[in-house]
């Protein structure tokens, strides 16, 4: 089967507030599928749905080509082609004063079908044999979790489903699960769905799909995000005495435009039907009025600058032409912050776009170039900045 | 279930608070009974005793002649001793068994009941797992109860309790079990509609404290109006405390007041609960075993229909209210 399942238009609502409208997913098998978006994004409802745990409003959930009721009773059991679940809740669910082995192996029971080693198994999977006869209320939350994806793997689950598991972890900790959950993937050929606040955690996953206020604003590898929705941060350190033939080789292309990073004049965004290929049109750069970078501010301050471009190529092409008055550079590509920051206005931690990102606010001020200025190396720089790499 | 009923004793008895508190009522009713409660008893049946007594005694004969030999003298703690033991048992039936359910309070408040139901597709497994559960920690506890205070009695008051015979034995293990069973039944029902732990903190309270009264331990029927009399005749628990009391005297009320009139035998058995009057005659035991079944059956079926009714019968402004989590609300 091509997806484990195929959920189109759902939406729920609790009273007058619409927790989730009109959101449609695809999981893949064999991928890590991450829903990604800040507290109240919805996320939790969603997987509610699909786990049958919440009646959907409206929308249909197809699970291996075959159609669930629009409220699903329980869990999808392996029809033929239906995906099994496994489902690990945000809250625990196991009991403290059991241990580990014993925890499971009631779980197990509840399952027809488990064989006796089953058990024994799932805690060498998620490595958890060392503290198998500790109590599990007495374990760090990083074990607990470790417990909790042991539990939902007893009944050999095809889709594993997780919501939010690494709330609330350490980073180490984090990268442990996040490595643990990786290992499962290509090793049991566990499809895997989460969500998550962490917008770092979109670089495990095959596909995100990013949510808030209920909507899906953008989906793809975060790759694909990053380089459609965002551009490099280019920084250079220059020579403090060449600041006027900085400022001239930027002079006019200043604004005091609130840095919304916008992909083309026709204002653009993003959207889960879009099938842009990727960065900015290349045929486009040619000469439809300026692509790319022409609504950015470029931020001096002091000896820095701050600017954005388009791709690398831009960036190296700027540097050669400013080369002699650069002291030092830094190349930032975009974060999924900034993927979030451009779809939503909004940064995912909740500071609005205009509380400040380290690139608002234009400090320059126009002066009359001095001779020292390189006319040509300036026209290169204007138009690098404008349109783009040549290349 | 035998899973899940396993899960629950674990937790029960893992959690020492538990025990404890399950315990409670059964606790300050005996507290109570020592404290005050048997002075003030002892004082309105010790003439009618005594009375008994002499009369006894009497028929005896003279000094040194021997016409029947008549059975040690019955005190006052021979026939109140069992009587507040059957009545203890009655409570502790009941709210050992509530204490047992409130796993399922917790269970629903913290989602754990959607993780059972997303492996074991029945309610009806999931549900029975619990009523086991509260029907073996209820018979468990009672059995506990039964030997501390029956040591108790026997060490202070030397109250000889029909250990011996086993038939008596046999149907108090029959007598504990029907309390344990219903006691969960009733548990179960009154639990249905409480979600937090708070809330059940609370109903254990009410019922611990209405325990004690409704089966006439604090106070007996006997001296209480007669609209309250009526109360506690429709309480199940009345009816396991007369057949635990039943059971636990023995025939020490007979010997107490057999040669006194019949009708002080009657009172003393009306007035302490061990038989309850209705339609002007006393209930028997099978009577009061029925009795305890049916009330028993009344009551969870009004609650359960009650909820089914409010569930599925669509009110004025349901609209998107109708959406809540629905495998929670069906546990």
């Amino acid at each position: 089967m091509s997806t484990m399942v195929r959920a189109r238009h759902l939406s729920k609502w609790y009273g007058t507030h619409e927790a989730v409208h009109d959101v449609s997913l695809d999981i893949a098998p064999g991928a890590l599928t991450a829903v990604i978006g800040p507290n109240g994004a919805g996320k939790s409802t969603t997987i509610g749905m699909l786990t049958g745990v919440v009646r959907p409003d409206g929308g249909v959930i197809e699970y291996g080509g075959t159609r669930a009721q629009p409220t699903p009773r329980a869990l999808p059991r392996s029809r033929a082609g239906a995906p099994r679940l496994g489902v690990v809740f945000q809250g625990s669910v196991l009991d403290g004063p059991l241990t580990v082995r014993e925890n499971l192996s009631i779980r197990a029971r509840l399952y027809d079908g488990v064989p006796g080693g089953r058990v024994d198994e799932v805690i060498a999977l998620v490595d958890a044999t060392d503290f198998a006869d500790q109590r599990y209320g007495s374990l760090s939350g990083g074990q607990r979790r470790r417990v909790d994806i042991a539990r939902a793997l007893i009944s050999h689950p095809t889709l594993l489903i997780l919501d939010e598991p690494t709330t609330g972890l350490d980073i180490a900790t984090r990268r442990s699960l996040w490595t643990m959950l990786d290992g499962l993937r290509r090793r049991e050929n566990l499809s895997i769905l989460l969500t998550t606040h962490y917008l770092e955690e979109a670089n495990i996953a095959q596909q995100v799909y990013l949510i808030d206020h209920g909507r899906i604003h953008a989906q793809g590898s975060a790759r694909d995000l990053i380089a459609r929705y965002t551009q490099y941060t280019l920084e250079i350190t220059f020579e403090p005495n060449r600041r006027s033939d900085i400022e001239s080789m930027v002079r006019g292309r200043v604004k005091h435009a609130p840095g919304a990073v916008r992909r083309g004049d026709d204002g653009r965004g993003g959207g889960p039907d879009d099938a842009g290929d990727g960065r900015g049109d290349e045929g486009a750069r040619g000469g439809d009025g300026g692509h790319g970078v022409s609504g950015n501010p470029v931020v001096i301050d002091g000896d820095r600058m701050h600017l954005s471009v388009p791709d690398a190529d831009a960036c190296i092409e700027l540097l050669m032409v400013m080369r002699p008055y650069v002291r030092d550079f830094r190349c930032l590509r975009g974060t999924m912050n900034d993927v979030f920051l451009t779809l939503t206005g909004r940064d995912a931690h909740g500071a609005s776009a205009s509380a400040g990102s380290a690139c608002d606010g234009a400090t320059l001020t126009s002066t009359v170039p001095t001779a020292r200025t390189d006319p040509a190396a300036a026209a290169v720089a204007d138009s690098i900045i404008t349109e783009g790499s040549r290349s | 279930m035998i899973a899940l009923t396993t899960r629950n004793l674990l937790l029960f008895i893992r959690n020492r608070s538990n025990v404890l508190f399950s315990l409670l009522g059964a606790l300050i009713a005996f507290l109570l009974y020592i404290v005050f409660l048997k002075q003030t008893l002892e004082g309105s049946w010790t003439d009618a005793l005594q009375a008994g007594n002499a009369v006894a005694a009497l028929a005896r004969g003279p000094a040194g002649t021997s016409a029947v030999t008549a059975a040690d003298p019955v005190t006052v703690s021979d026939l109140l001793d069992p009587w507040l033991m059957g009545g203890i048992l009655s409570i502790t039936a009941i709210t050992t068994a509530l204490a047992g359910m409130g796993q399922l309070v917790y269970d629903r408040e913290n989602g754990l009941i959607d993780d059972f139901r997303l492996a074991c597709r029945s309610t009806w497994r999931i549900q029975a797992s619990y009523l086991a559960g509260s029907a073996i920690i209820s018979v468990v506890m009672q059995l506990i109860v039964l030997v501390v205070t029956g040591t108790y009695f026997s060490v202070v008051d030397h109250v000889t309790l029909p250990w011996r015979d086993v038939a008596a034995d046999v149907q108090l293990a029959g007598i504990m079990l029907c309390s344990a069973v219903f006691g969960a039944a009733l548990a179960f029902a009154l639990t249905v509609s409480i979600t937090t732990q708070r809330a059940n903190s609370g109903l254990n309270t009410v019922v611990g404290t209405a325990a004690g009264f409704l089966s006439g331990v604090y106070v007996p029927i006997g001296a209480v109006p007669a609209g309250a009399q009526h109360v506690m005749k429709l309480w199940p628990g009345a009816y396991s405390a007369a057949l635990f009391r039943r059971l636990l005297l023995g025939d020490a009320v007979s010997r107490a007041f057999g040669r006194a009139p019949a009708s002080v035998a009657e009172r003393f058995r009306e007035d302490m609960g061990i038989g309850y009057g209705i339609g002007g005659v006393l209930t028997t035991p099978v009577q009061e075993l029925a009795l305890l079944a049916g009330i028993t059956v009344i009551i969870v079926s009004a609650i359960l229909l009650v909820r089914w009714v409010s569930r599925h019968v669509p009110m004025a402004n349901q609209g998107r209210r109708r959406s809540e989590h629905h495998l929670q609300s069906e546990s």
